[in-house]
């Protein structure tokens, strides 16, 4: 064979494969991406469908008009108190008995001599999170549990509602909507819920965003399940997010500070053979693995009340990684004497010398130890895990495991939440791409 | 200079900025570092000497007796069993991959920087993230992985619940690769110097000779750095298989960090607990230094 199309034809082939196997690694990496968000815009029941589908159904919005006029006269207090009673039947009867029709909203207008004097509204996903941890907490769905005591009254002040009796501007519009429910809806409200007023139609229509609305609800998973947290209750899963961040915060302040001091001192201020014994020093504390001190630490932590609280979880960032002082001193080794020199001869301090000869010149080391930090933080798991009770003090990891541990949430909240959190990081991946691998490449021709 | 520093010997002040300082600055991270890691770890085998009492510490002097009280069972020996499957399977499934991909991503020259940054992606999500979305997948009634194996004729596992597959179903999420160390292997190869590139063109050395002969043999020092990391990271394995199956089923996951956790935690025998700690240290240092070791004379 002629060598040089040989070559070429090698050259051309290794390029082939490259491409091919580099689309294939990443449409399989994408793949379990992908099957999270499809399967955390689908509802409870659809997700356990086998085999699975790629893309959810379309979600449907249902209307239910009830009438008032045949009731009599009534004063406004008891109209309300009907039309809420009614609600709440009609609501949590609908989203119960019809689980696999992809009714994602419910709406109900009260009606009283052809005004709307009633709205309502709500999400599938907000019914459910009442149903799995709020007011109906595992109760039956059935005419009497749902009108038990003042429930109706709280489901309603959690659903939302507006009552006028001079009417409201809103009408519902059944005439061009499909109607293939009403007959069934008719036996089900009349005759098994019983509602006051009388049903008189229905109507459904495809609404597509509603399954992007179900991601409010998923954030508001948290502030159901520890309800009894008073900051969970109010700022839900922001509360994990602002654990998460302070912690990362926290261990990139110490160890940028902690780190770069000792390895200035390390690369300036010693002799070359105390430095290397400094150096090996920490680079040895970092080789001591988490599994083997836990049970120690664990020990000293609680002795000293570190237990529970931010301390247990912020003070172990409080000593100087040995690879980032190992990055800082081989950065400070680099720059030229001369600036030192100068400095000295108009009689620097040493702090002068870090503070603004050292610190200025490292800028870009520093983002690389803030991005180590963070994605090691962002992954750190067990320590957490270990010293948190409180709720309140839970970073991402934790809150994360152990609400899918909790047997009672359902797994489209789960899977949703998982993707609300990892959604900003990879948006900012994209945005930050270029120096996020401009940092790590620099990590990996001096480590 | 010489003189400078010559006048300033004789002085006081010389000998407290340049020989106390030092220490002085170093003070605070050698002494938080001992407290925090040095301390824990002579800690940890104190305790192992004791038939710890936490309310009355620290109980009875025992001696060795843990560790041989611990040698007896057969739980501390398969929690070891388990960390070297472990150890094994990653290296041999996860460990490789990334350097595939950096190889195969240096051939690229169009959208080079969008499969980078894809790269990265798995990075960054969080471990109880990937975790929640893995059991889903390994789901045995509901999951894709029972329907991929259905659709080429075969039979259906119970994948994390069955102790034969368990350590490979936690293992295999890392078989797609990608992360950190993609780039850390792709900037060694794009640091090979630009003489060795030219020669080799002009030798012949083209295609996979190139990848052969050429780049593996000069990227073989970060490799061989990173099989340290991935095998140390590997046998104190303890996020992982603690959130997919909490060591189980039956203990078929149970790694050495597991069954230290379990000691205390469950048996509350801290001396045990302790004990293991300690031997877990010491075979990691153990590895570790033959591993080096064995790469020093290599290159020698």
């Amino acid at each position: 064979m002629n060598k040089k199309p040989s070559k070429f034809g090698s050259e051309r082939l290794l390029r082939f494969t490259a491409y091919t196997i580099t689309i294939l690694f990443v449409v399989c990496m994408l793949y379990p991406f992908m099957y999270t968000i499809s399967n955390s815009a689908k509802d409870n029941v659809k997700i356990y469908d086998v085999p699975p589908k790629l893309l959810p159904d379309p979600a449907q919005s249902m209307s239910i008009v009830i009438d008032y006029s045949s009731l009599g006269e009534l004063s406004d207090q008891e109209l309300l108190d009907k039309a809420l009673r009614d609600n709440a039947l009609a609501m949590f009867a609908t989203n119960y008995e019809y689980p696999r029709e992809s009714i994602f909203e419910i709406e109900v207008y009260g009606m009283l001599n052809n005004k709307t004097i009633f709205y309502s509204r709500a999400h599938k996903m907000k019914l459910e999170l009442i149903r799995d941890f709020g007011v109906y907490q595992s109760s039956v769905v059935k005419s009497d549990v749902l009108l038990y005591g003042d429930r109706y009254i709280r489901a309603n002040d959690s659903i939302g509602y507006q009552f006028d009796p001079k009417g409201l501007d809103r009408v519902p519009e059944l005439d061009h909507l499909d109607d293939s429910y009403s007959p069934t809806l008719t036996s089900l409200l009349s005759d098994s819920y019983k509602t006051n007023g009388k049903f008189i139609g229905s109507g459904v229509s495809n609404h597509n965003l509603l399954l992007l609305e179900s991601f409010k609800y998923y954030f508001q998973l948290p502030s159901y399940v520890y309800a009894d947290n008073p900051m969970i209750a109010k700022y839900s899963f922001l509360t994990f997010v602002l654990n998460s961040f302070i912690v990362i915060g926290w261990a990139i302040v110490t160890q940028v500070i902690l780190s770069s001091i000792s390895a200035f001192v390390i690369s300036r201020l010693l002799s070359p053979k105390a430095g290397s014994i400094v150096l090996l020093y920490f680079l040895g504390a970092m080789m001591i693995p988490f599994a083997s001190i836990m049970l120690p630490q664990l020990i000293m932590y609680k002795d000293m009340g570190f237990y529970n609280n931010y301390a247990a979880l912020l003070l172990p960032f409080l000593y100087p990684f040995g690879f980032y002082i190992y990055l800082f001193k081989g950065f400070f080794d680099r720059i030229p004497g001369d600036y030192f020199e100068a400095a000295k001869l108009d009689g620097a301090k040493n702090f002068y010398l870090y503070m603004k000869i050292c610190m200025p010149l490292s800028k870009p080391i520093i983002s690389l130890i803030a991005l180590q930090t963070f994605i090691g933080n962002w992954n750190d798991f067990f320590w957490a895990w270990m010293v948190t009770e409180d709720q309140k003090l839970w970073t991402l990891n934790v809150a994360l495991y152990n609400l899918s541990m909790n047997g009672s949430t359902k797994q489209n909240f789960i899977l949703g939440l998982s993707l609300i959190t990892i959604i900003p990081v990879i948006l900012l991946t994209i945005i930050c791409s270029k120096q996020l691998k401009q940092g790590i490449m620099a990590s990996g021709v001096k480590g | 200079m010489v003189n400078l520093s010559q006048t300033r010997l004789h002085s006081r002040g010389y000998f407290w900025r340049n020989r106390l300082a030092p220490w002085l600055l170093l003070a605070a991270p050698i002494l938080l570092t001992a407290w925090l890691k040095y301390y824990l770890i002579i800690k940890a085998f104190y305790i192992s000497l004791f038939d710890y009492d936490p309310i009355n510490t620290p109980g009875k002097f025992v001696g060795f007796a843990n560790y041989s009280r611990m040698f007896s069972t057969q739980y501390y020996w398969d929690a070891w069993n388990n960390t070297f499957i472990f150890l094994f399977l990653s290296i041999a499934m996860t460990f490789f991959i990334p350097i595939i991909q950096a190889l195969f991503l240096n051939e690229i020259i169009r959208w080079k920087h969008v499969f980078t940054t894809l790269y990265i992606l798995p990075a960054l999500i969080p471990t109880a993230v990937n975790v929640i979305i893995w059991k889903w997948i390994w789901h045995p009634d509901y999951g894709v992985a029972n329907q991929i194996l259905k659709f080429f004729g075969g039979q259906p596992q119970a994948w994390l619940s069955d102790p034969a597959w368990t350590k490979f179903c936690i293992i295999f999420p890392g078989v797609l690769g990608g992360g950190i160390s993609v780039l850390l292997y792709l900037s060694a190869i794009q640091g090979i110097s630009p003489d060795i590139v030219e020669s080799a063109k002009l030798d012949g050395c083209v295609g996979w000779k190139r990848i052969r002969y050429m780049i593996l043999p000069n990227i073989k020092f970060i490799i061989s750095i990173q099989l340290v990391m991935a095998v140390i990271t590997a046998m104190q394995m303890l996020d992982a298989p603690f959130m997919y199956t909490s060591g189980g089923p039956s203990g078929a996951s149970t790694t050495m960090g597991i069954y230290i956790f379990n000691t205390f935690k469950q048996d509350f025998n801290y001396g045990r607990g302790s004990a293991a700690s300690t031997i877990l240290l010491l075979v990691i240092a153990i590895i570790t230094a033959i591993q080096m070791k064995f790469d020093r004379t290599e290159r020698d």
